[in-house]
């Protein structure tokens, strides 16, 4: 049983891009009222269909909660195309980046299941506007 | 520095041999951070190769992250320097910018035909005298 719930208030979209930064929002309350505040990480999986989940690409970013409220943030950037499988996780104690092994989990958000792209640059309207001599 | 008689395409200017013309291009961007370079042209028409170059200048430039509904980009307010060459007197020239280094190809703004006119310059006699002269 989960000790930290955790809601996600802003989800990743369905579709993102390369390159570029994006926020989970959310909040993480403990069930048992006391404790000491978790620590939140989004695990972030990329899905290749041909690999074992054991052997899946997984990564961690740390999250930032506010003590009262427990409300989070989580920022993240897809370095490559594909489909992650982005779930946040609560840990009692920091986790050493990168993660070796299972790391304690306290609790768990749905996870949400994200497409990254590779994003095409778009010109438009080259011109020339004046031009003059010194 | 000042820019006298600001011009806009496809409007004439007459510039002389060793002039600076300044070159104020734009352009709107919408994707993901990337860097690339301005290159101003000035290019003769009437030769085998329609856009021949006789001049160029450049700019570098940097864009940052830019989502919908994008950025407009701009070389001012250095804008792009391209000295004059001598040997061209009486000719006229176009203009034209593309984008390099850039990811694909480069990216070509319309050519400008003839919107620069080279001004002849004329020989300048002047002080001519005799300077002395003496019983053989």
């Amino acid at each position: 049983m989960d000790i930290v719930n955790i809601e996600i208030t802003t989800p990743l979209p369905d579709e993102t891009a390369v390159g570029r930064t994006y926020e989970i929002e959310g909040v993480a309350t403990l069930t048992g009222e006391i404790g000491s505040p978790p620590f939140l990480y989004a695990e972030i999986n990329r899905k290749e269909w041909y690999k074992p989940e054991q052997i899946e690409e997984t990564t961690y970013e740390r999250g930032f909660a506010i003590p009262i409220g427990g409300k989070f943030s989580i920022k993240w950037q897809p370095k490559k195309a594909g489909h992650y499988e982005v779930t946040v996780v609560a840990t009692p104690a920091p986790l050493s980046l990168p993660v070796i092994g299972v790391p304690p989990i306290v609790g768990r958000s749905d996870t949400m299941s994200v497409t990254a792209v590779e994003e095409l640059s778009k010109y438009t309207d080259l011109r020339i506007v004046s031009y003059g001599v010194v | 520095m000042e820019v006298a008689g600001l011009a806009v395409p496809p409007q004439q200017i007459v510039v002389r041999p060793g002039n600076t013309i300044k070159v104020r291009s734009t352009f709107h961007y919408e994707g993901p951070p990337m860097t690339g370079r301005f290159r101003t042209a000035l290019y003769y028409s009437g030769g085998i190769d329609p856009h021949d170059e006789i001049a160029f200048g450049h700019l570098s430039f940097s864009i940052p992250d830019s989502p919908e509904p994008g950025v407009d980009v701009s070389t001012a307010p250095s804008d792009i320097s391209v000295v004059v060459p001598a040997g061209y007197a009486g000719t006229q020239f176009g203009l034209y910018t593309k984008l390099v280094d850039v990811p694909g190809a480069d990216i070509f703004s319309p050519f400008y035909d003839n919107v620069i006119v080279i001004e002849g310059i004329e020989p300048a006699f002047s002080n001519l005298v005799i300077a002395s002269y003496v019983v053989m």
